[in-house]
C-alpha cells in the first residue's frame, strides 16, 4: 500500500505528523515477534555460503517496507523444534550436501504443508553443479508428485512489492525462477528455487562494501536483486494478495507505463 | 302432414305427432347394397335391350315398366315401414352465471354512495324475473355465481339484498365455464348467461384487439353454446391500485436488492404519486411514480441494500386519495427472506506479518468468506528508492473503504493497525456507525494496535470491548513482550467463540494444550457490559483483576471483539509444529466469526414457519427450538410463543414496531402459549390462517438466567390478483359474447327475453306405431301390372 498521488502525500504527511500525538508506537511486541527468515543448516556442503546475506536483506526489509525484522535470521536445523516459529525458510549452498533423513523431510514437509514457505538459493554460479543436483534430490524426495516448474511470469511473486520483471541474483545463470505448488492448478507455492545467487548480490561486509561484484547487470542487477528478495518476503507473508481484484486495474496500468525492460 | 299420414294408414291422427320412414328388413346395410346394384344392372341390361327400339316413346315406357317393377321387388325386399310416434321435448338449460369475486363490491360510477357492482347485478337479476318465465317456457334456468369455483345458487337469492356477497379473491371466468361444461355433460345446454364486471384473473385475461388468444377463443367456440354477457361495472373509477411487486422470495444480505412495483391508477388528476417500502413498518425508501397517461400505469423500481440476515415483512404502500373505491390495494406486502451468500470480511493490517499470513490464508480457504485484504506494504517512514511505476502498491482506498463501501461488508478487522498515518481520523466516526448499526470490528493485537495505535477517545474506543490505557504512558508500559499462556473465564468455558470441544472438561483441556503467545497489548481493563474469554495470567487490569486478552462486546445491532496479541497463529501453525492437529486456531476464528455476524445458527432460540406467506385457510405450522448453552436441545423447558398482527405491538419483543408505545396500545396476541420443549428440545404450534395481513410470532425463553427473544414474520395474503386491476372490462365480455355467438347486453337494466338459445334437443317417445309399407296389397299389384303392362308391350312390339 503506497501513497502515489500528491494528495495522498499530503495526507499521509499530516497523518505522520499526527502520528507523534495520536499514537505512541510500542517498537514492535518484542524481538521474537519480529520477522525474520529461518535458515536451514544442515551437515556435509555449505549450508551459510553468504554469511552477510540475509542479514543484508533483513536490514533492507526493515528499511524500505512496513515489515519489522529482527536483525539477524534464525538458524535452524529441521529437527528443531523451533523450526515452526520460521514459516518461512532458507536453504542454500554452493555445492553437493547430503539428503536430510526421512524423520527431517516428514517435518519439512508438514511444515510446507500448513502453510510455511521455503526459498532455495544456489550460490553456485551455474547449472547442474552439486548443489543443483542436491537440491532436485531434495525436491524429488520431499515432495515427490510436486515437481519445480517455471514460475510463471504472471504469477504474484513478480508483484507482491516491486514489479519485477526478471528474478536476477548477482548472476544470471536462469532469468526465471522454478516453483513447487500447493496442488496441479498452481496454487500455493511451496518452495521457489533460484539459481541466480541472491544472497551474493545481498551480502556486504562490516565496513558497508559489497562483498561480490554483480554480473552482467551491475549494481542496478543488485538493486533488482534485493527487490527480488523483498518480494519473496512479501509473497511468504502477504501470499496471493496482490493477486486480489482490487489491485489489477493499479497494476495494469503501472505494467502499461512501464518500458521493457532488458 | 302426420294427420292425413295417419288417417291414410286408418290410425287415429290425434295419437301421433311425428312420423320416420324405417326399413324392416334384417338384411343390413350391405345385403341393401348388394339389392341396389342387382337393381341397377337389371335397369341397365334392360335399357340396352331396348336400344333397337325407334320409337322413343315406347322405349321410355318398356323402361319405366321396368323401373316400377323393380322398385316393387326392392319395396318387398326392403320392408320399408312408417313409424309413427307421438314424442315430447325435454327442455334444455340455460345458466346463469353472477360475478361474486371481490371486485364486484366496487361502487363504480362516479357517483358518491352509487350501488356496487353486484348491487346492479342484483338488481338486473330482480328486474328479469319476466324474462325468466319466458325462458322457462322452453327451458331450464339454473343460476351460479362464480368467482373461485361455480357455485349453484338459486333466482331469489340472486335478487334478494344481500343475498350474496363478493367474497372470492379470483375471477376464473373460463374455469367457470368449464365447470358448467362438465356439469352439463350428457344434459342438453341451450345457453349461458354471464353478469360480471368484466376482470377475469384466471385464464381469460388478455385481449388483443378486442379478441381473446386463439386458444381461448377456441376453447369458447368449443363449448358449443351461446354465451351471452351483461356488464356489471360502470366507468368512472377512482382508484389507485398496487398492482404488483415483481420481487424475489429470497435476497442476499449486503447486496442490492430490486424489486419492481407496478401501480395502477384510473379517475385521478395526480401525475405522480408518492410510493413508499417500508421493512418491519420503518420507511426504507420513498419514490416518485410517474403514471403513463395512455397505460394508466406506473413501474416503479426500488433498490435497497439488505443489512441483516433474517426474515423481515416489506410493504409497499401509496396514500389513500379522497374518493377512492378501494382502500386496500393502495398496499402490498411480501416477506423477503434475507439470506447470506458469503460472509464479506475486510481486513485491514498495519503492515505484513505472520498473524496477518495465517488470518488470511484461513479466510481466503473459507469458501464461505469473501475476503477483501489492505495491507499497508510500507509506511511514511520507510524509504523509498524506485519510482512509483516499479512498484505494485496502490493507494490506501480510505474514502471508498470507510466512507461508502464499510455498510457492505459483515465483519472488518482492524488488524495491528493504526489509522493516524493515512488521514483516517474523520472515518473513525464510520466505523462506530457501522458497528452500532449491525457491523461487526475486530481489532488484534500488535505494535501499532489499541492504545499503540492512536485510538484512546476516539470513536472506534467506544465500541470496543476494552477500555483503553492512557496515551500518554511510555510505549514500553503500553505493550508486554513477555510470553503467556492466555486463561479462559468462566464465560470463556462456556462460550460458543472459545467452544474449541463441545464437552467443558475437553475443552479446557484443549485450550490448556496450545502454545504461549508472545506479547500483548496492555489495557485497562474490560469495558462495561463486556464479556471476557481470555486474560492474561500475571498481568492485572485496572482493580486488579486479571487483564483481558479476549473480550467480546455488544454496541448497538453490532458486536465486537478484542485480541490483545499478534501471535494467535501460534494456535495453529507452530501448534501444529508442537505435535498438535493446528486446527484449534481456525476453529477459533470459525467460531468467532459466526458469532459476530449473529450467525442464526448459534442462537440458542430458534423459531421458524413453515412457509413465508399463506392463503387464507392454510394453516400456519410454528416451530421452536430451544438449545442449552452447550448447543445441545433443552429438553422440558418453557419456550412461550405469541403471534400478534405485525405492528400490533409486542412490548420487549426486538424491531417490532410500536413496542415503544403505551401499555394500552399493545393489542393482545392472536395467540399465546406457553409449551414445554419435547426431547428434541422443539415445540411446534399450528396457527389458522385465517384473517390475511402480516403477522408476527415472538418466542421466549429462558436459557440459564438468560431470556432469549426470537422473532419470526409471515404474511397471510388475501388478495390475489383480484384487485390488481379494478377497472370494470367492458370490453371483455364483449369479446366472450362474440366468440361464442352471443348478444353482449352491455350494462342492461334487464335481460334480453329473446335471447337466442338453442333448441331443446332430448326427446320423450310416449308412444310408437310401425305401419309396414310392403305388406300393403297395393304394392303387390302394383308390381303385378307393372310387369303384366310391359309383357303386352313388349309382344306388341315384337320382342317375344
Amino acid at each position: 500500500m503506497s501513497q502515489p498521488t500528491r494528495r495522498d502525500a499530503l495526507a499521509l504527511l499530516g497523518g505522520a505528523g499526527a502520528l507523534a500525538l495520536l499514537g505512541r508506537r510500542a517498537d514492535a511486541m518484542g524481538e521474537r515477534t519480529r520477522f525474520t527468515i529461518g535458515q536451514l543448516s544442515y551437515a556435509g556442503g555449505n549450508w551459510n555460503p553468504r554469511p552477510n546475506g540475509l542479514r543484508r536483506l533483513l536490514w533492507e526489509i526493515d528499511k524500505r517496507t512496513s515489515i519489522d525484522t529482527r536483525a539477524e535470521p534464525a538458524v535452524l536445523r529441521l529437527d528443531d523444534k523451533a523450526l515452526f516459529a520460521s514459516p518461512m525458510l532458507w536453504l542454500a549452498g554452493d555445492r553437493a550436501f547430503p539428503l536430510p533423513s526421512e524423520a527431517d523431510l516428514a517435518r519439512l514437509r508438514r511444515h510446507l504443508g500448513l502453510g510455511g514457505f521455503m526459498v532455495i538459493d544456489s550460490a553456485e554460479s551455474r547449472e547442474g553443479g552439486g548443489f543443483d543436483k542436491s537440491a532436485r534430490e531434495l525436491m524429488a524426495a520431499l515432495l515427490p508428485r510436486r515437481p519445480l516448474t517455471r514460475l510463471p511470469e504472471s504469477h504474484v511473486l513478480y508483484k507482491s512489492f516491486y514489479l519485477v520483471p526478471t528474478p536476477v541474483g548477482r548472476v544470471l545463470v536462469q532469468p526465471y525462477l522454478e516453483a513447487a505448488f500447493e496442488d496441479d492448478g498452481g496454487g500455493r507455492a511451496l518452495v521457489v528455487y533460484s539459481q541466480n545467487d541472491l544472497g551474493g548480490a545481498w551480502a556486504r561486509d562490516n565496513f558497508g562494501r559489497w562483498e561480490h561484484e554483480v554480473y552482467p547487470g551491475g549494481e542496478p542487477q543488485r538493486e533488482h536483486s534485493f527487490r527480488v528478495g523483498i518480494n519473496l518476503v512479501m509473497y511468504a507473508l502477504c501470499q496471493d494478495y496482490k493477486a486480489d481484484q482490487v489491485h489489477v486495474p493499479f497494476l495494469l496500468k503501472r505494467r502499461k507505463w512501464r518500458p521493457d525492460s532488458p | 302432414m302426420i294427420d292425413t299420414l295417419a288417417r291414410w294408414l286408418g290410425l287415429d291422427p290425434s295419437a301421433y305427432n311425428d312420423w320416420h320412414l324405417v326399413w324392416l328388413a334384417p338384411w343390413g346395410r350391405v345385403g341393401m347394397v348388394v339389392a341396389g346394384v342387382v337393381a341397377l344392372a337389371t335397369l341397365y341390361w334392360s335399357w340396352r335391350g331396348y336400344r333397337r327400339e325407334p320409337r322413343l316413346g315406347v322405349r321410355a315406357l318398356l323402361l319405366g315398366l321396368r323401373a316400377l317393377a323393380v322398385g316393387a321387388a326392392l319395396v318387398l325386399f326392403f320392408e320399408p315401414a312408417i313409424e309413427l310416434r307421438h314424442v315430447t321435448r325435454q327442455p334444455n338449460h340455460v345458466a346463469v352465471l353472477v360475478d361474486d369475486s371481490r371486485s364486484m363490491a366496487i361502487a363504480d360510477g362516479g357517483e358518491a354512495g352509487g350501488p356496487t357492482r353486484l348491487e346492479r347485478a342484483r338488481r338486473l337479476i330482480a328486474a328479469s324475473a319476466g324474462t325468466f318465465a319466458r325462458w322457462r317456457e322452453r327451458h331450464l334456468v339454473d343460476f351460479y355465481t362464480f368467482s373461485d369455483g361455480l357455485t349453484p345458487t338459486t333466482e331469489a337469492a340472486l335478487a334478494a339484498p344481500g343475498g350474496i356477497s363478493a367474497r372470492a379473491d379470483a375471477t376464473q371466468l373460463r374455469e367457470a365455464l368449464t365447470a358448467l361444461r362438465a356439469r352439463h355433460d350428457g344434459h342438453d345446454l341451450g345457453g349461458v348467461v354471464v353478469i360480471s364486471d368484466g376482470i377475469p384473473t384466471g385464464k381469460l385475461e388478455a385481449l388483443t384487439d378486442g379478441r381473446f388468444d386463439p386458444e381461448s377463443s377456441d376453447f369458447l367456440r368449443g363449448l358449443g353454446v351461446h354465451v351471452h354477457t351483461a356488464w356489471a361495472g360502470r366507468d368512472r373509477l377512482r382508484d389507485v391500485a398496487i398492482a404488483r411487486v415483481l420481487a424475489d422470495d429470497f435476497a442476499f444480505v449486503h447486496t442490492a436488492v430490486k424489486l419492481e412495483v407496478v401501480v395502477r391508477a384510473s379517475g385521478i388528476k395526480e401525475k405522480t404519486l408518492p410510493l413508499t417500502l417500508r421493512r418491519d413498518g420503518a420507511p426504507v425508501r420513498t419514490v416518485e411514480a410517474a403514471i403513463d397517461a395512455t397505460s394508466h400505469e406506473a413501474r416503479v423500481a426500488f433498490e435497497f441494500t439488505p443489512d441483516a440476515v433474517g426474515k423481515y415483512l416489506y410493504e409497499v404502500t401509496t396514500p389513500v386519495l379522497p374518493g377512492e373505491a378501494i382502500e386496500s390495494n393502495n398496499t402490498r406486502a411480501f416477506v423477503l427472506k434475507v439470506i447470506r451468500d458469503k460472509i464479506r470480511v475486510v481486513q485491514v493490517a498495519g503492515r505484513p506479518s505472520w498473524d496477518e499470513k495465517h488470518l488470511r490464508a484461513l479466510l481466503k480457504r473459507d469458501p464461505n468468506v469473501d475476503l477483501v485484504s489492505f495491507f499497508i506494504l510500507r509506511t511514511p517512514t520507510d524509504l523509498s528508492r524506485v519510482p512509483e511505476d516499479e512498484l505494485s502498491l496502490i493507494p490506501f482506498p480510505t474514502e471508498e473503504l470507510f466512507a461508502h463501501e464499510l455498510g457492505g461488508f459483515d465483519v472488518l478487522i482492524l488488524q495491528n493497525f493504526n489509522y493516524g498515518p493515512y488521514g483516517m481520523g474523520a472515518y473513525l466516526q464510520n466505523i462506530k456507525d457501522y458497528v452500532l448499526g449491525g457491523g461487526a470490528l475486530v481489532m488484534l493485537g500488535g505494535d501499532v494496535a489499541f492504545t499503540s495505535g492512536g485510538y484512546p477517545d476516539t470513536p472506534v474506543a467506544d465500541v470496543l470491548p476494552v477500555e483503553l490505557l492512557d496515551e500518554g504512558l511510555p510505549a514500553e508500559r503500553l505493550v508486554s513482550e513477555e510470553p503467556f499462556r492466555m486463561q479462559l473465564t468462566p464465560d470463556g468455558e462456556r462460550h460458543p467463540v472459545t467452544a474449541l470441544r463441545l464437552d467443558g472438561a475437553e475443552n479446557r483441556a484443549r485450550w490448556q494444550g496450545l502454545p504461549e503467545l508472545v506479547g500483548v497489548n496492555l489495557v485497562a481493563g474490560p469495558r462495561a457490559g463486556a464479556t471476557v474469554l481470555g486474560t492474561h495470567p500475571f498481568l492485572r487490569a485496572r482493580g486488579g483483576a486479571p487483564m483481558p486478552v479476549l473480550a467480546l462486546g455488544e454496541f448497538g445491532k453490532g458486536r465486537s471483539m478484542a485480541f490483545t496479541t499478534d501471535t494467535m497463529w501460534h494456535w495453529g501453525f507452530l501448534a501444529a509444529g508442537e505435535g498438535d492437529d493446528g486446527r484449534a486456531y481456525d476453529k477459533l476464528w470459525e467460531n468467532a466469526i459466526r458469532w459476530l455476524i449473529r450467525d442464526p445458527e448459534l442462537r440458542l432460540l430458534r423459531v421458524d414457519t413453515d412457509k413465508a406467506e399463506y392463503a387464507l385457510g392454510e394453516t400456519v405450522r410454528v416451530d421452536a427450538r430451544l438449545f442449552g448453552v452447550d448447543y445441545r436441545p433443552a429438553r422440558g423447558q418453557k419456550v412461550q410463543l405469541e403471534v400478534r398482527r405485525a405492528g400490533s405491538g409486542a412490548a420487549g419483543a426486538p424491531g417490532t414496531p410500536g413496542g415503544k408505545g403505551k401499555a394500552s396500545d399493545v393489542a393482545p396476541p392472536l395467540l399465546a402459549r406457553t409449551a414445554d420443549t419435547d426431547d428434541e428440545g422443539e415445540v411446534h404450534v399450528d396457527v389458522p390462517a385465517d384473517a390475511a395481513g402480516p403477522y408476527e410470532i415472538i418466542a421466549r425463553a429462558k436459557v440459564g438466567e438468560v431470556e432469549q427473544v426470537e422473532k419470526e414474520v409471515y404474511l397471510v395474503r388475501a388478495e390475489g390478483r383480484e384487485l390488481e386491476q379494478p377497472n370494470a372490462r367492458k370490453d371483455v365480455l364483449t369479446a366472450l359474447a362474440d366468440a361464442t355467438g352471443g348478444i353482449a347486453m352491455g350494462g342492461a337494466d334487464e335481460l334480453l327475453a329473446e335471447l337466442p338459445f338453442l333448441p331443446p334437443r332430448v326427446v320423450r317417445i310416449d308412444q310408437r306405431t310401425d305401419v309396414e309399407l310392403w305388406s300393403l296389397q297395393a304394392v303387390f299389384w302394383l308390381a303385378l301390372g307393372a310387369l303384366a303392362l310391359e309383357w303386352t308391350v313388349r309382344r306388341w312390339r315384337g320382342y317375344l
